[in-house]
């Protein structure tokens, strides 16, 4: 791995990055209206890509938190046209590494040791950058570890740059910054509760105890006497990242075994626990040839509120899609309907949602179902897109749906994502109770 | 009481006293003889080590050059390292022995001009970090890690020197917890000077020009 090198220096730089982008996307909003003024068709189309091209190319300059909003944007397939969501795909895999005198000055910070002092060995490179830290190789006895080593001011870039971001994504996301803001500050929290490596030693265990039980899982020890607040230490897990995996040319049986697994996983933590690992981009699972599944990175942990839970996987009851009396009034609960909206708002919205909430549940309804349906895929990348460009929703003026929905929802389309490119035929059943 | 006396190190002790006198006063002391007589001694005594106040606190920033090179001799992995790793351990050290004495360093960067490359306090170990970047620059062009121009890779130690007053002032203004403020500051800037110093597009654009004069190929 290449070690960092070209970084802006200094938040102004950083600043000036993104207000350079933000001039960019300007521009191509030039090339838009002269493109749509020659005819050109897939005028649209090119300015989405470029605009995609340059968030990106400013986005992957930056380390910590603007990457990681990239990952939740590029996450949540539906908010982005597709053209964006392939390019921010990409930032899943490459941050730039730290160097070894600052990893040595932080372990000497936080043990009164080198990592070689305190490890049997300790390799200098890292192996793989996290979003805002990176995975080192160490061994101890017997034990192979990974130990993961939080990049220095995290906590501090995070807030600065979400509020360098949020008007690029205003704009991208048409939403006025009032709708927006409490959206943001869901991001917010959350990446704030990423930078903090003792709750994530804290959850990381919680959940892997809680989970201990589920078949064909299984996740690392974590080894609090070498944790502290900037470094997490625990077993090194075998296994394939998903692309690797996909090129042994697993049988269908054991990509429809991992894909259960994997299901079963978050129903359980849904249904059981009340939360979930909110983070499933594929860095994060480690797949091995037998269908066994390793699971790791427990920062991103979204707690469901219980009376929010209670509402929410009542889009998942059949009844409901039976009675738009009863959908409405549910509607309302989710803040997807507003006490203020006229009657011809309402209807608006309600068909809205109905329809693009009957794709997303559209898995739950069988008994299986197979995610490598390329044509359901397509259809909710054209409903997303089709969302997204539509006036009315501009017009309506206000945000919806409750903030509890994004991470629940970029959970899922991660999962619906990875399981699709498993080509995996799940029964897709659910342990929610409907009323 | 006068064998006691002799038996202390007083080329260290004028220093420390003196230090602690600015930390708790603000500012320095009236005169040498005032000092001395503080201190319950003659003052010729300081003059047996010190011309002045000012080489004093030139003495003080000597000592912390010194203090830097023993912790790096104490690492075990340091002579493995690249040349920017070594110079990156370098400054984190300083950042570490600045810490044993914050209240002094901020107290004398207060006076500091933002302007001035050249703080009085820091002539003796300015000398000291002269001869050892250029050996740690040395290294790098032998190992390729960055390359010699004409003219400008004379002048590589000087910047290096700006950066490091650069360090220093982003730590004493620095609020952050643990400092990581300055960590992401050395971290940021070495990598950047580092690839400047580093063969790159500029050069193959200039050798590139070179080539198409002096051979008329345009």
């Amino acid at each position: 791995m290449k070690e960092q090198n070209k970084i802006p220096t200094s938040k102004v730089k950083r600043a000036a990055k993104l207000i350079g982008t933000g001039a960019k996307i300007g521009g191509n909003y030039v090339k838009y209206y002269a493109n749509k003024a020659i005819g050109d068709k897939n005028a649209k189309e090119k300015l989405d890509k470029d605009n995609a091209e340059d968030i990106y190319d400013s986005l992957s300059k930056l380390k910590g938190s603007a990457l990681k909003m990239a990952q939740v944007m590029s996450m949540d397939k539906n908010m982005l046209p597709k053209a964006m969501t392939d390019k921010f795909a990409q930032a899943q895999y490459n941050a730039p590494p730290l160097s070894y005198p600052l990893v040595v000055k932080t372990f000497r910070q936080m043990f009164g040791k080198t990592p070689t002092e305190l490890f049997d060995s300790f390799e200098k490179v890292a192996k793989q950058a996290a979003s805002i830290g990176q995975v080192h190789f160490a061994t101890q006895g017997d034990l192979k570890l990974a130990v993961k080593v939080q990049y220095p001011g995290v906590a501090d870039s995070v807030k600065s740059d979400l509020k360098l971001v949020k008007p690029i994504a205003m704009r991208m996301l048409h939403m006025k910054e009032k709708e927006i803001q409490q959206y943001m500050q869901e991001i917010e929290g959350k990446l704030l509760e990423e930078t903090d490596y003792l709750l994530e030693l804290k959850q990381s265990m919680e959940i892997a105890e809680a989970c201990s039980s589920l078949e064909g899982i299984y996740f690392p020890k974590y080894y609090p006497e070498f944790s502290n607040k900037r470094i997490i230490t625990m077993d090194w897990i075998e296994g394939m990242h998903l692309k690797d995996f996909l090129a042994t040319n697993p049988s269908q049986a054991i990509r429809n075994k991992v894909g259960q697994r994997l299901w079963d996983f978050y129903d359980y933590q849904v249904n059981e626990l009340n939360l979930i690992h909110a983070d499933p981009h594929p860095g994060n699972f480690l797949f091995q040839e037998d269908g066994s599944l390793g699971v790791i990175d427990f920062g991103c942990v979204k707690r469901i509120p219980r009376e929010f839970y209670t509402v929410y996987f009542q889009l998942l009851n059949p009844s409901y899609h039976m009675d738009d009396d009863k959908l409405k009034a549910l509607y309302h609960k989710l803040e997807f309907l507003l006490e203020s909206d006229d009657r011809e708002t309402e209807e608006l919205f309600f068909n809205l949602f109905k329809e693009s909430m009957d794709l997303l549940v559209y898995p739950f309804t069988n008994e299986t179902f197979d995610f490598a349906d390329e044509a359901y895929f397509d259809r909710i990348y054209k409903k997303g897109e089709e969302l997204s460009k539509s006036k009315e929703i501009r017009k309506g003026g206000k945000a919806r749906g409750s903030r509890h929905i994004l991470f629940i929802n970029r959970t899922y389309f991660g999962l619906f994502s990875i399981l699709h490119e498993l080509k995996a035929e799940i029964k897709t059943k659910t342990s929610f109770e409907f009323d | 009481m006068n064998e006691e006396k002799e038996n202390i190190d007083w080329k260290e002790n004028f220093k420390n006293e003196f230090v602690l006198y600015l930390v708790r006063n603000g500012e320095k002391p009236v005169t040498v003889f005032k000092f001395c007589e503080e201190l319950g001694v003659d003052e010729s005594l300081f003059y047996k080590f010190y011309n002045s106040f000012r080489s004093v606190e030139t003495e003080v920033w000597l000592t912390f050059y010194q203090e830097v090179k023993i912790a790096l001799g104490g690492d075990a992995e340091y002579s493995s390292y690249s040349a920017l790793e070594k110079y990156l351990s370098f400054l984190y050290a300083v950042v570490e022995v600045y810490k044993q004495n914050r209240s002094y360093v901020v107290l004398r960067y207060a006076e500091v001009d933002r302007k001035s490359f050249r703080p009085w306090f820091m002539d003796a170990f300015r000398e000291e970090f002269t001869i050892w970047t250029k050996d740690i620059l040395d290294e790098g062009f032998d190992s390729n890690e960055i390359i010699a121009r004409p003219l400008i890779s004379s002048k590589y130690h000087e910047a290096l020197w700006v950066q490091l007053l650069y360090i220093t002032r982003v730590w004493t203004n620095d609020e952050s917890e643990d400092f990581q403020l300055t960590d992401a500051a050395i971290e940021k800037s070495s990598a950047l000077l580092f690839e400047l110093m580093k063969s790159g597009p500029v050069d193959l654009l200039i050798d590139f020009l070179k080539f198409a004069y002096q051979n008329k190929a345009y």
